[in-house]
């Protein structure tokens, strides 16, 4: 029986054992040479604009929950030398090397792949809602429909049918690069090797493996903030019901 | 100014107010089997007996809550289909039921009065099982370093001394007819509850960091009310107090506390962004979820209260009659 997993780490295509797995595959996560890639992704903020097309782009491509997002890109006003600028700040998982989000897991429902990607098993996920707890990055959710964590996969039906993921292809200014960091020509390595790269909460000991260029050190860790956005919403009350209601 | 967020989102808490029921709930469970097998040895099997009682009760409540907390509760089998020893909740899916299947047949057993040797193992059991649900409780949410409330010596000390205080409590709310019995227990929930009077300052006056975090999302209100209804007036009613009327307000505040700290620190923790991109909205007291949680866990207490009075009165003597009972034995 080919389980969900099976299906989602790609073993299908490894073990099935028929002609079509035998067939040369186009995803992206069998290279020709062999080797186990590691993904990562790089957010090169000098071109980010804020227009979060990555936002719905991830939505519309993985079927999110109204009000829920895998992505999003938050945008901060900060103080420069130059007056006040917006920093906008890509979010999603980090698929970390060292994910305290699976640990935590009493049902084995969240794994890593061989090729870096955090997962969950939605088929066997109970919601406990303890890996959301335990996420330092906060990109994890319930989502209301299955009652299941959700999370960035990476878009790993993309990279199995060799796309790039939704947010990637999307992004208008090229922000986003998505690659192998154990294959020295890729994208994300050459962009690694030349720039002064950073991560999210390095204190947390995740070993993130999403990188930007051009973060604002005010941005790295917990960011102290005053009432923008949050405050104009609690004033306004509560958000309208999202829930979508068919016409009888 | 660091920075103002002029565009995030807005986020559901993971753990609704039925986690805050159940952690209050099995809490209390495991301190009123601890106050029965001490209250046994100390001072025999039918002074013990409310405090079991009590145990019992909370024991077959607890798991609601729990299974309601969970978003997919069909799914409970999937704890037991696999092993998962580095996740404290797995542990926990297996201590639980532990604890609550020996403290039932422990209840059994001293019910009908027969079973004398598997009842000292069961009691056994339900003290170990217990003790390691008070450790799975504090350990599940202490280990979590990305929520700073939890994470640190503070918390699970003082969650782990409001669930004795508000076990002993819950066993004064029942009434127990012996009095030295009574003594002890309002004893334990002064000690109890002073002691984490003592433990709540400590955590949040000696380091200014957690009193900052916790005052963010906590008003002075909320942990003046733990401090002062929910701790200092349940050690000083059982300290100083006289009669059982007394002593009934010390456990009715002592649970209170229990509930209010579980409440403020379970909501505050859930409240804080660690990321300060996402609005999380605390649950309002008089929220559908909140009312459902406490109404449900009520109501789940109430019938497993009919459960085991009508095992202590009808099924209990019945089967204490054994073979003695019917026609045949009638007839000798």
């Amino acid at each position: 029986m080919t389980t969900r997993r099976d299906f989602l780490t790609g073993a299908v295509a490894q073990n099935g054992g028929t002609e079509a797995a035998q067939a040369p595959s186009p995803s992206l996560r069998l290279p020709a040479d062999g080797h186990t890639p590691r993904w990562a992704m790089v957010m090169d903020l000098r071109k980010c604009i804020g227009c979060q097309a990555c936002t719905v782009a991830c939505a519309m491509e993985n079927n999110v929950y109204e009000g829920s997002y895998r992505t999003h890109v938050p945008v901060y006003e900060i103080e420069t030398e130059f007056g006040p600028v917006p920093a906008m700040l890509p979010r999603m998982c980090n698929h970390c090397e060292n994910p305290p989000c699976i640990p935590v897991c009493p049902v084995n429902a969240t794994f890593q792949t061989e090729d870096g990607i955090v997962l969950v098993d939605q088929d066997v996920c109970v919601g406990c809602g303890y890996c959301v707890q335990a996420c330092p990055y906060e990109a994890r959710h319930l989502d209301h429909d299955s009652g299941t964590a959700d999370k960035c996969t990476f878009c790993v039906q993309r990279l199995d049918a060799g796309l790039l993921p939704a947010c990637v292809e999307t992004c208008v200014g090229g922000a986003r690069v998505f690659g192998d960091i154990r294959d020295p020509a890729s994208a994300v390595s050459r962009l690694l090797a030349e720039h002064d790269t950073r991560n999210l909460k390095p204190e947390a000991g995740t070993r993130p493996q999403v990188y930007y260029i051009g973060l604002d050190d005010r941005l790295v860790s917990e960011v102290e903030i005053e009432a923008g956005a949050r405050a104009l919403r609690q004033a306004a009350g509560p958000a309208p019901d999202t829930t979508h209601h068919e016409e009888a | 100014m660091t920075g103002i967020d002029l565009v995030s989102v807005d986020q559901d808490f993971a753990w609704r107010p039925w986690a805050v029921a159940y952690f209050l709930v099995i809490g209390a469970a495991v301190a009123a089997a601890l106050a029965a097998q001490a209250l046994r040895v100390l001072r025999g099997a039918a002074a013990a007996r409310p405090a079991l009682r009590v145990a019992a009760v909370l024991a077959l409540s607890a798991p609601l809550p729990l299974l309601a907390d969970l978003h997919q509760p069909a799914r409970f089998l999937n704890f037991y289909l696999g092993a998962a020893p580095s996740s404290v909740m797995w542990w926990g899916a297996w201590l639980l039921p532990a604890f609550v299947a020996t403290t039932l047949l422990a209840t059994l057993a001293d019910a009908t009065g027969r079973w004398a040797g598997a009842g000292r193992v069961l009691r056994l059991g339900m003290v170990g099982s217990g003790l390691g649900v008070l450790t799975y409780t504090a350990g599940e949410t202490a280990i979590v370093a990305a929520r700073p409330l939890w994470h640190n010596a503070g918390f699970p000390v003082v969650l782990t001394l409001t669930a004795l205080a508000s076990g002993a409590g819950a066993v004064l709310i029942a009434g127990v007819p012996d009095r030295a019995g009574a003594r002890l227990l309002r004893m334990a929930l002064a000690g109890s509850a002073g002691a984490g009077l003592v433990a709540l300052g400590l955590w949040l006056l000696a380091d200014p960091d957690m009193a900052r975090l916790a005052l963010a999302d906590m008003p002075v209100v909320v942990l003046g009310h733990v401090a002062a209804l929910g701790l200092a007036l349940p050690a000083l009613l059982a300290l100083f107090g006289r009669g059982a009327l007394s002593a009934r307000f010390a456990g009715v505040a002592a649970v209170w506390g229990a509930l209010a700290f579980r409440w403020a620190l379970f909501t505050g923790a859930q409240a804080q962004s660690r990321v300060e991109t996402a609005t999380y909205t605390p649950p309002a007291l008089a929220d559908p979820a909140t009312l459902q949680s406490l109404t449900g866990t009520a109501g789940m207490i109430a019938l497993a209260a009919v459960l085991v009075a009508v095992l202590d009165l009808y099924l209990a003597p019945a089967l204490r009659r054994g073979p003695q009972a019917g026609p045949r034995a009638d007839k000798a």
